[in-house]
């Protein structure tokens, strides 16, 4: 028990030291990559780099480098005017102006590629036509457009880019992941893309250029403190204006297609864009990554399972002498079930920042409530008469407690304790997209790639975990409670 | 001398009066029976004496002193209690159900020897020791109840119709066991019951209740040869006719 208590204070504890930087990532492909650029960057500078990768969204990402947790994070221009400030049509130093303002934030100079809705076509197709920007499309009338229904449907969408281009063709949508197919099979020539998706260059696309503007600007940069050291400032702009479009697309399909790691595409790319050898990548092997990730998981789990208990039994026989406020009581808890995994993990960043210790106190919460409401059901459900005998030999509220009320709630509370263990493993998994480690690493970063092998690599495990729980709290039931009074 | 006494005691439940200016004294060593019909107050009435119910009114009064409810787990230690369907807690074994109330007072007693003797006392095999209470016959269970209230040897002995839910042979078996009791070591014991014929063969004096009043408190040859109003007659005519 001292060396839990030991292990979670010196994981919630780890704080920068100087030399010492933390980069965040949101959870898709290209988010990862740049993130390790960057850390491998700032590795290549003597920096202990802590990858705070896996978090959530935007906004996870954003309220982390606001209370401190991270202090940089690769995002794009557009994305912060519309999410973050939320104004539109903000040029680049508009934004910067307001995130320093707002925020004491600020942003890098463009590493030089936009991500933004795009039209694409095939190669030769462009040569056959001579298409290279979306005002070529005009002269081509016969030309067949499929395009995603979001982008049917988007106010920088189809509409409003074929009155403002004045298109002649008309559009039929289909689903996104079958465009890429489609294209390929000559079933359509000209579709909506991201303009740095790795199928660009894997199906050997033509980007139009967007020559009058039309879709909003996706540059990405590096978003980070205004307070930030200035050194590490300086080593940012190494980025800047260094990452091309075809370069991105490149290794977001090394990634995807070729199944290199994020860490050896950003080697690659310092390699041979910066002249900047990183240190050496150290691969661990998937035994050894699975187990720690396992532990990891295992000391969220029951570190909130532990204190929960610690909480919600006293808490359980405190109500069950106070029956008039216990039914509110159980209301509350339930209102606090009731908040969604991510939006409480949101909710908690700006408390408590990011990793393992807001991740605790999330799984705590949950833990709570199917232990105070079994305690609570255990010792409510307990036969009058019993109750009524064990005053009439004279035992005062705690010997009740102790020699008769807690035996007989035994098998109710440790069906509780059972169900908030199980629902901690599965929560737990969520636990990744603050940063917290665990075997949901695997399965975030599993999602973005849109990787079987490896969501299996984490979901595995830890339905294993919730198996194994589910045993072993059966087993503990079987050892402690008599027979007869074992739940069936 | 008097053990236990009631002086005007009065109880009420939700506006109801349950038990109405109770004045009774109980003789020492003595078995008193408290009959009456359902609701007529008499099982409210024991209560008030291990203090499981207040008196609204009125004091009781315990070995020569008025009862102190801050010391109530004291004073029950010092009287055994028995209730019908006897109470056993089915996560202890018989043992365990018997020696309970030495876990709860620092006085020194030997469990195991007491544990032996009473079910001896009793005619309960060694064997059922490590049993639990569901695994007991009714009868056997209503005994190893009787135990239970002995551990401590106490000098009072509450027994709220401990007998209410056995069949009339193992009942009249238990009864022998509760006079075996008497003779062997005499205590108070307060018996509360609706069936007169117990009374008549357990108790030494009876104190009949109707609606929450006493008809009636006297020796059980008095009671039955005179009866003081037309309930007790009833009761009476009920049970023994």
């Amino acid at each position: 028990m001292r060396k839990l208590l030991t292990a979670i204070l010196i994981f919630s504890s780890v704080t920068s030291f100087a030399q010492n930087i933390r980069v965040g990532s949101k959870h898709f492909n290209e988010g990862y990559i740049l993130s390790e650029i960057i850390s491998q960057l700032f590795e290549s500078e003597g920096y202990t780099v802590q990858r705070k990768y896996n978090l959530g969204g935007t906004l996870v990402c954003f309220e982390a480098l606001r209370n401190n947790a991270i202090d940089v994070y690769p995002e794009y221009s557009g994305t912060i005017s519309s999410e973050i400030l939320k104004q539109s049509q903000l040029n680049y130093s508009e934004i910067n102006s307001a995130l320093q303002k707002k925020f004491n934030l600020e942003i890098g100079v463009p590493y030089g590629f936009n991500n933004s809705y795009a039209l694409v076509c095939r190669k030769e197709l462009s040569e056959q036509f001579g298409l290279t920007t979306i005002t070529d499309l005009i002269k081509n009338p016969s030309l067949r457009v499929g395009l995603s229904y979001e982008f049917l449907k988007r106010q920088d969408g189809w509409d409003n880019l074929k009155a403002n281009y004045s298109l002649p063709q008309p559009a039929v949508g289909l689903e996104h992941g079958l465009a890429y197919q489609a294209l390929a099979q000559q079933k359509i020539d000209v579709t909506d893309a991201y303009s740095t998706d790795g199928e660009i260059p894997k199906y050997n696309l033509t980007v139009l250029r967007d020559d009058r503007n039309f879709f909003p600007s996706y540059e990405a940069t590096s978003l980070y403190s205004k307070s930030v050291d200035d050194r590490i400032k300086k080593i940012l702009t190494k980025l800047d204006g260094k990452i091309s479009e075809s370069n991105m697309q490149a290794m977001n399909a090394a990634v995807l297609y070729q199944k290199k790691t994020f860490a050896e595409v950003a080697t690659q790319f310092l390699i041979s864009e910066l002249s900047i050898a990183s240190t050496k990548i150290k691969t661990a092997s998937i035994t050894a990554d699975v187990l720690s990730k396992t532990a990891t998981h295992l000391l969220l789990t029951f570190s909130a399972l532990f204190i929960a208990i610690l909480v919600a039994v006293p808490l359980g026989v405190w109500l069950h002498w106070r029956p008039r406020i216990s039914a509110s009581v159980l209301y509350f808890t339930s209102l606090l079930q009731t908040i969604p995994s991510i939006a409480l993990l949101a909710i908690l960043i700006p408390v408590f920042g990011i990793g393992t210790f807001p991740a605790i106190v999330a799984l705590f919460i949950y833990a709570l409530l199917p232990i105070l409401r079994n305690t609570l059901t255990g010792l409510q459900s307990i036969d009058p008469l019993l109750k009524t005998v064990a005053n009439g030999i004279g035992m005062n509220r705690f010997q009740k407690l102790k020699l008769v009320e807690f035996p007989l709630a035994m098998p109710t509370l440790l069906a509780g304790i059972r169900t908030a263990a199980v629902i901690n493993v599965g929560t737990a998994t969520l636990a990744a997209f603050i940063g917290a480690g665990g075997l949901g690493e695997f399965i975030v970063t599993g999602l973005a790639l849109n990787s079987t092998e490896l969501i299996l690599r984490g979901a595995i495990p830890a339905a294993a975990l919730a198996l194994t729980l589910e045993f072993g709290f059966s087993f503990l039931e079987k050892w402690w409670v008599p027979k007869h009074l074992q739940s069936k | 001398m008097k053990t236990v006494e009631l002086n005007r005691v009065s109880h009420s439940y939700n506006g109801q009066t349950v038990l109405n200016n109770v004045s009774v004294s109980f003789e020492e060593k003595k078995a008193t029976a408290i009959i009456g019909k359902s609701g007529s107050g008499k099982s409210t009435l024991l209560k008030t004496l291990n203090g499981l119910v207040l008196p609204t009114s009125g004091q009781v009064t315990i070995f020569g002193e008025a009862f102190d409810y801050e010391q109530v787990n004291a004073i029950r230690l010092r009287m055994g209690y028995m209730v019908q369907g006897t109470g056993l807690f089915p996560h202890l074994t018989i043992a365990e159900n018997i020696s309970i109330a030495g876990r709860i007072t620092s006085t020194k007693i030997n469990s195991r020897d007491r544990i032996n003797e009473l079910m001896a006392l009793v005619s309960l095999p060694e064997s059922f020791k490590k049993k639990y209470s569901y695994e007991l016959s009714g009868g056997e269970q209503q005994r190893v109840g009787i135990c239970r209230a002995l551990f401590l040897n106490p000098p009072i002995l509450l027994m709220d119709e401990p007998l209410g839910a056995l069949d009339p042979i193992t009942r009249q078996e238990i009864q022998h066991e509760i006079l075996k009791l008497q003779q062997v070591e005499p205590r108070t014991i307060l018996l509360v019951t609706h069936d007169m014929r117990e009374a008549k063969k357990l108790a030494d004096y009876i104190v009949v209740l109707d609606k929450g009043e006493v008809q009636q408190f006297d020796t059980t040859e008095k009671v039955l040869s005179q009866p003081a109003t037309q309930a007790v007659k009833d009761l009476i005519d009920a049970s023994l006719s």
